[in-house]
C-alpha cells in the first residue's frame, strides 16, 4: 500500500463561517495506480490533492505514505519529503517566467545534492520524454499552453518521484494538447509511476485505471475502469 | 545551489531592469551620501591621533575664572620644580605680528616660541635636521610650507638665515630643521618654531598673564593621578599672587586627543562636537532612506514572486533555503549598489571638498569595509521580510489560482510604513536645510553694529619704544584721497586684543558686571560707523573724553598693586547697559561707574553691540574709552569711500614702507574677515542642502517604484472600477490620494523632530532667525509636489488604460 488516508478532514474557519472542504475521507492507493478524481466544482478535489501533496495540512485524520506518517512531520521534513517523492502538475503550469524551460525543469533538482552533470542528463532525458527538447532555451512566455504544460510535466517527473499529482492538467488546454498530455501521463503510468489526477473531463478520467467521484467533501464512488 | 542563486539573481537583474535600477540607484545614493559624511565624521574624530604618543600628551590649563587653551608660563616652572621627570614644554604663540625677512622679501607672520623640550613631548617628524639639536638659541624650525614660502625650497636649507623682527628688535636666525608638513587634522600648529629661553619666553611672567600653551607627555599612570598631583600646584608656587587670588586657581589636564572638540566648548577654535554628530545623523538618515527604498522595493518584488516561491516550496525547498537565497540575492544587489556608491563618491568628492571645505580623501581601506558591512546589513534587512512571508504562506492557494495573490494587507501596510519613515527623513532634512540656509543668510546680512564695507584693518607692530610712529602712520593715511578716516584702537573688526576685563559696578547695584575695557581714539567709533543709541560719542574738546595713555596700566593692575587707569568719560554698548542693570539706554547717560572698585568713569554714550568676529557668539559687554596719543597692541582701521580698494591698499602699503620699513604689512578688508568667519556655516549649509536633496531624491525614486508596482498590481481593480462607471479622472484622484497619504503622515511625523533639532542648532547662535511654521509648511508643499510629480505619470497611465486590457491581463 503506497498511500493510506483515514478520516481525513479539512475545515476552513474564518471569523464566523466554517467550511468543510473535506470530511472523513478514507482512501487507499497502491503503487503504480493511475487514479482520476472527479466531481463538481467546490467539492474538495483540489483540497484533497493538496493534502496528498503535503502543501496543505488536514485538520484531522491520518496520512500514511509507505511507512511514514506525514501528519506528524514538520515543515522542513515535509519539504524533504516532497523533494524526494512527489511530482506536481497544475492547471496553470506555474513555470517561472525568469527561467528558461531547461532551468525550470532543473529547478526540481536544485534542492537535492546532485552533481551538475547528472542534473543536465536527467533534464535532457525528461525533456525528450515529453517532446520539448527543441524548446530548452526558450522562456515560458515563448511557448504555447500545451508546450508549457509538457514542460511542467517534465519538471514533475525529472526527480523520478514515486507519486505524480496533477490538478486539472488539461484544464487550460485545447483538445489536441489535452490528448497529448494524457498520452504522456499514460505512458508514465505504464512505466510504473503512480499518478493521481483531478479532471473535469469524463473521457480523460476514463483513461485512468481507477476513478473516484467526490461530492461535498466526501468520496462517493470509487470504480476501477476496465482497461 | 550557489550557481543557481547566481543565475536567478542575474536573470532578476536583467528581466526586472526597472526595479533593479530603482533599487540600486536609491541604495547607491544613500550609501554615497553616508560614505561621504562618514569620511567627514571620521576626519573630525581623527584629530591629533596621528601624532606620535598622542595618547600620552596632555595640555595643562591653569585658570582662575574661565578656562582657556593658554596658561601662564609660570605653570611650566612650577611643573619642573615638582615633577622634574615629566616631559614638559611651553609654547608661546605670538598674538601680535612678527616680521620675517629673507633678503629683500618680508612677511607678516605668527611665530611659536618654545623651550628646547618641545620635541620631547611632540615627536614630530623632521624632514631635515636633528630633533636633538634643532632647538638651539638663534635656530628656527620651519614647516615645509613656510620653508617653501621663504626659501622657495624645503630641502637643503639647513643653516640658511632669516631675520626676525618683533617688538622693534631684529634677530638673525638660522634654519635648524624643516618639519614635515603637519596634516590638516592637527590641533597644535607649528609653522615657525623659534627656540627661546629666559626673557623671550618669560615675557609675561605673571600668573594672570595666560599666554602660553603648556604641554606634557606622561605615562597613563601619571595621567590618571592628575587631579591629585595638580591640586594646589599654583598655590605652592604663587609668588606675586595674594593668598585669596591664588586659591581661585585650578589646573586641569586635557588629553591632546580630546582638544579638537574640547576647545570649542571654551571658545578657543576647535570644532563643536555637535557638528560631526549632526552630520553623522544626516548620513545615517540618507543611508536609512536608501535602505528603506531597498527593503520596500524588495518586498514589493517578493509579492510578485509569490508564484515562483510557491512552486519552489512544492519542489521541496525549505523555508531556510528560500530565505537564504532571497537574502543572498538582496546582498548581491546591495553590493552592486555599494560599487556604484563607491564610484559616485570618487567622482563627487573633489566637488564636495571644495563645497564643504573639508579636506577629505577617499580612503579605500575605510570605505570598502564600511560599504561591505552596509551591504550585508542592508541585504539582510531586505531579505528578511520576504523570508518571513515565505515561511508563512501556503503554496496551495497561490498555485491553484490563476491570479496573483495580493501581497496581503500586512505587506502593503509595511510598505506604507516604510514610505512614511523614509519621507519623514527627507522632510526632516528639508526643513533643517531651509532653516540653516536662512540662518546662514542672516549671518551674512545681519547688521553687525558697524559699517562693514569700505573698512580695512591691520595690526600694528607692537613696539613700545616707537609708539609715536602710529600717529605718523594714521596721519599720512588719513590724508590719502578717498580715505575718510584712519584710527588706532585695542580691538577692531576682525579682532585685536579683546581688551582686558574689569569688574564694574554702578551705584545702587551691588554685584559687579564684567566689562571688556577697550582703548580707542576719539575718532575710532565714527570711523567704524558705530550706531549711537543714546548720548554722544567722544569729542576731544571735552575734558576727560580723550586722555593720554596711563604708563604701564595693565601690568600694574594685574599684579594687583596700583591701578593707574585714571578717570575717563566712557561709551558703553547695549550689552553693558543690560549687564550693569540700567533700565534703558538713556538712563545710563551721565551715570558714574566704578572700575575695579577704584576709578570712577562717567558714561557719555551708548552704542549698538558690535559683532567684530565670531558670528555665533553673543557680544561681550564692553566699555570704550579714548586715548590721546599712541596705543599699545594697536590695530589700524581705515575707512575709505569712492575709491577703489586696490589703489587704497597700494597707497597704504607705500606709506607703511616709509613708517615701518622693518615690518611687513598685513592689511585685510573687514568684509573678507566676516566672509571668512561665516564661510564654515555656509559650507555646512551647502553640505546639508546636498544631503537633503539626495535623500529627497532617494525617497522619490522609492515612491516611483512603489507607484509602478501598485498601479501594475491594481490594473485589475482599476478595470473593475471603470467598468462600473468611474472616470479616469476619478480613478486618478483616488490613487493619488492613496499615494500621498504616507507622505502627508511623514510630514507630520517629521515636524517635532525637525523642530527639536533646529531649535537646538539655532540656540548655538546669539543672533538667530525664529523657527517659523513657514519652513514646515513650505517643506510640506515641496515634498507633496514632488510626490505628485513622481507618481502622477504612472497613475495616469494606469487610470487611462482600457478596462478590457486590465481585466484581460488578470
Ligand atoms: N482558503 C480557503 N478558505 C476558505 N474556504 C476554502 C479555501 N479554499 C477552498 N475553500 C473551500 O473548500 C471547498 C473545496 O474547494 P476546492 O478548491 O478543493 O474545490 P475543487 O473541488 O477543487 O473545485 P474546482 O473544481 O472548482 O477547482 C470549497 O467550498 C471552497 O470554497
Ligand atoms: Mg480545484
Amino acid at each position: 500500500m503506497l498511500i493510506e488516508l483515514s478520516h481525513i478532514q479539512r475545515l476552513y474557519r474564518s471569523d464566523e463561517v466554517q467550511t468543510t472542504a473535506l470530511q472523513d475521507i478514507d482512501l487507499q492507493i497502491e503503487t503504480g495506480e493511475f487514479v482520476a478524481i472527479m466531481g463538481p466544482s467546490g467539492c474538495g478535489k483540489s483540497t484533497l490533492l493538496n493534502i496528498l501533496g503535503t502543501i496543505d495540512r488536514p485538520t484531522g485524520g491520518s496520512y500514511r505514505f509507505g511507512t511514514q506518517e506525514l501528519t506528524a512531520m514538520n515543515e522542513a521534513e515535509l519539504a524533504k519529503f516532497r523533494r524526494e517523492h512527489l511530482g506536481y502538475v497544475f492547471q496553470s503550469f506555474n513555470l517561472i517566467d525568469e527561467l528558461t524551460i531547461e532551468e525550470n525543469i532543473e529547478l526540481a533538482l536544485i534542492y537535492r545534492e546532485m552533481p551538475k552533470s547528472e542534473r543536465r542528463e536527467r533534464v535532457a532525458h525528461a525533456m525528450d520524454h515529453v517532446g520539448i527538447a527543441h524548446r530548452a532555451r526558450h522562456y515560458p512566455s515563448q511557448l504555447s499552453g500545451g508546450q508549457q504544460q509538457r514542460a511542467a510535466i517534465a519538471r514533475a517527473i525529472v526527480g523520478q518521484p514515486s507519486l505524480i499529482l496533477a490538478d486539472e492538467p488539461t484544464g487550460n488546454l485545447d483538445t489536441d494538447n489535452g490528448a497529448q498530455v494524457m498520452d504522456i501521463l499514460q505512458r508514465l503510468n505504464d512505466e510504473g509511476a503512480t499518478i493521481i489526477m483531478v479532471t473535469h473531463s469524463p473521457s480523460h478520467a476514463d483513461l485512468a485505471r481507477r476513478r473516484i467521484d467526490m461530492l461535498d467533501g466526501q468520496v462517493v464512488v470509487s470504480v476501477r475502469n476496465a482497461i | 545551489m550557489l550557481s543557481h542563486i547566481a543565475l536567478v539573481f542575474w536573470r532578476g537583474i536583467v528581466q526586472r531592469r526597472l526595479f533593479t535600477t530603482l533599487n540600486v540607484l536609491g541604495m547607491a545614493l544613500g550609501m554615497a551620501t553616508f560614505l561621504t559624511l562618514a569620511l567627514i565624521v571620521r576626519y573630525e574624530f581623527s584629530f591629533d591621533r596621528w601624532i606620535p604618543h598622542a595618547a600620552d600628551i596632555y595640555r595643562l590649563d591653569a585658570f582662575d575664572d574661565s578656562e582657556a587653551s593658554v596658561s601662564s608660563i609660570r605653570l611650566v616652572d612650577a611643573l619642573r620644580a615638582e615633577h622634574p621627570d615629566w616631559n614638559a614644554t611651553a609654547v608661546l604663540r605670538g598674538f601680535s605680528g612678527a616680521t620675517i625677512r629673507v633678503n629683500e622679501n618680508a612677511w607678516d607672520v605668527f611665530i611659536a616660541r618654545t623651550d628646547p623640550h618641545l620635541f620631547d613631548v611632540f615627536a614630530l617628524p623632521l624632514l631635515e635636521g636633528d630633533p636633538a639639536t634643532a632647538l638651539v638659541p638663534d635656530g628656527v624650525v620651519l614647516s615645509q610650507a613656510e620653508a617653501l614660502r621663504f626659501f622657495g625650497t624645503d630641502h637643503g636649507i639647513l643653516g640658511k638665515t632669516l631675520d626676525l623682527t618683533q617688538k622693534g628688535q631684529t634677530h638673525r636666525l638660522h634654519v635648524t630643521g624643516v618639519l614635515k608638513e603637519l596634516p590638516a587634522n592637527t590641533t597644535p600648529r607649528f609653522d615657525i618654531i623659534v627656540p627661546s629661553s629666559g626673557a623671550a619666553l618669560h615675557i609675561n611672567d605673571l600668573w594672570p598673564m595666560a599666554t602660553s600653551e603648556i604641554w606634557v607627555r606622561v605615562s597613563p599612570s601619571v595621567a590618571s593621578q592628575f587631579p591629585a598631583l595638580l591640586q594646589g600646584l599654583v598655590q605652592r608656587h604663587a609668588a606675586g599672587l595674594s593668598e585669596q587670588e591664588a586659591k581661585k586657581y585650578v589646573v586641569r589636564g586635557r588629553a591632546l586627543t580630546s582638544l579638537h572638540f574640547f576647545d570649542a566648548t571654551i571658545g578657543m577654535r576647535g570644532t563643536d562636537k555637535r557638528l560631526p554628530v549632526i552630520l553623522g545623523i544626516v548620513g545615517l538618515l540618507a543611508l536609512g532612506a536608501g535602505l528603506v527604498n531597498f527593503v520596500t522595493l524588495s518586498t514589493a518584488l517578493a509579492a510578485t514572486r509569490a508564484r515562483e516561491v510557491a512552486m519552489r516550496k512544492v519542489l521541496g525547498a525549505t523555508v531556510l533555503m528560500l530565505g537564504l537565497s532571497f537574502t543572498a540575492e538582496a546582498i548581491g544587489l546591495a553590493l552592486i549598489a555599494a560599487f556604484v556608491a563607491l564610484a559616485l563618491t570618487e567622482l563627487t568628492l573633489p566637488w564636495i571638498t571644495t563645497l564643504s571645505g573639508w579636506p577629505i580623501r577617499l580612503d579605500f581601506g575605510f570605505a570598502v569595509p564600511l560599504l561591505i558591512i552596509t551591504s550585508v546589513i542592508g541585504g539582510a534587512c531586505a531579505g528578511a521580510y520576504p523570508s518571513w512571508v515565505l515561511s508563512r504562506f501556503r503554496p496551495a492557494t497561490v498555485l491553484s489560482s490563476a491570479r496573483l495573490p495580493g501581497s496581503g494587507r500586512l505587506g502593503s501596510r509595511l510598505r506604507e510604513g516604510l514610505t512614511i519613515v523614509q519621507f519623514s527623513f527627507a522632510v526632516t532634512l528639508t526643513i533643517c536645510t531651509l532653516v540653516i540656509w536662512r540662518q546662514t543668510h542672516l549671518l551674512q546680512t545681519m547688521d553687525r553694529g558697524f559699517h562693514q564695507s569700505g573698512l580695512l584693518v591691520s595690526h600694528l607692530p607692537n613696539d613700545p619704544t616707537e609708539r609715536l610712529r602710529q600717529q605718523r602712520l594714521s596721519d599720512l593715511v588719513r590724508d590719502l584721497p578717498g580715505v575718510t578716516g584712519a584710527t588706532v584702537s585695542d580691538d577692531a573688526p576682525g579682532g585685536g586684543s579683546a581688551g582686558i576685563t574689569f569688574d564694574t559696578t554702578r551705584p545702587g547695584n551691588a554685584t559687579p558686571a564684567i566689562l571688556a575695557v577697550i582703548g580707542t581714539q576719539s575718532s575710532t567709533l565714527p570711523v567704524w560707523g558705530a550706531h549711537l543709541l543714546a548720548g554722544r560719542l567722544f569729542d576731544s574738546s571735552h575734558d576727560y573724553d580723550s586722555r593720554p595713555m596711563p604708563a604701564a596700566p595693565f601690568d600694574s593692575f594685574l599684579t594687583g598693586q596700583a591701578l593707574a587707569f585714571g578717570t575717563h568719560n566712557v561709551v558703553i554698548n547695549e550689552s553693558a547697559v543690560r549687564a550693569l542693570g540700567f533700565a534703558n539706554d538713556a538712563s545710563a547717560i551721565g551715570t558714574p561707574i566704578t572700575l575695579h572698585g577704584k576709578d570712577v568713569q562717567t558714561i557719555i554714550g551708548v552704542i549698538a553691540d558690535m559683532r567684530f568676529k565670531d558670528s555665533r557668539a553673543s557680544v561681550t559687554p564692553a566699555l570704550y574709552y579714548a586715548i590721546s596719543g599712541p596705543i599699545g597692541y594697536g590695530v589700524l582701521s581705515v575707512r575709505y569711500r569712492n575709491a577703489p580698494e586696490n589703489t587704497t591698499r597700494a597707497a597704504i602699503a607705500t606709506i607703511w614702507k616709509q613708517v615701518y620699513p622693518e615690518s611687513a604689512l598685513n592689511l585685510r578688508s573687514v568684509g573678507d574677515i566676516i566672509d571668512e568667519d561665516v564661510r564654515p556655516e555656509q559650507q555646512r549649509g551647502m553640505l546639508m542642502i546636498v544631503a537633503s536633496f539626495v535623500t529627497l531624491s532617494i525617497s522619490c525614486v522609492g515612491l516611483y517604484g512603489i507607484a509602478v508596482f501598485n498601479v501594475r498590481r491594481r490594473l485589475f481593480e482599476i478595470g473593475v472600477r471603470k467598468v462600473l462607471g468611474a472616470t479616469a479622472q476619478q480613478v486618478t484622484r483616488l490613487l493619488i490620494l492613496q499615494f500621498l497619504r504616507p507622505v502627508m503622515i511623514a510630514n507630520i511625523a517629521a515636524w517635532p523632530v525637525a523642530w527639536w533639532v533646529m531649535r537646538n542648532w539655532l540656540s548655538g547662535f546669539d543672533r538667530r532667525i525664529s523657527l517659523s511654521p513657514l519652513y514646515f509648511a513650505l517643506t510640506a508643499l515641496i515634498v507633496l509636489a514632488l510626490a505628485v510629480l513622481t507618481t502622477l505619470f504612472q497613475i495616469r497611465r494606469g487610470a487611462r488604460s482600457a478596462p478590457a486590457i486590465a481585466l484581460g491581463s488578470s
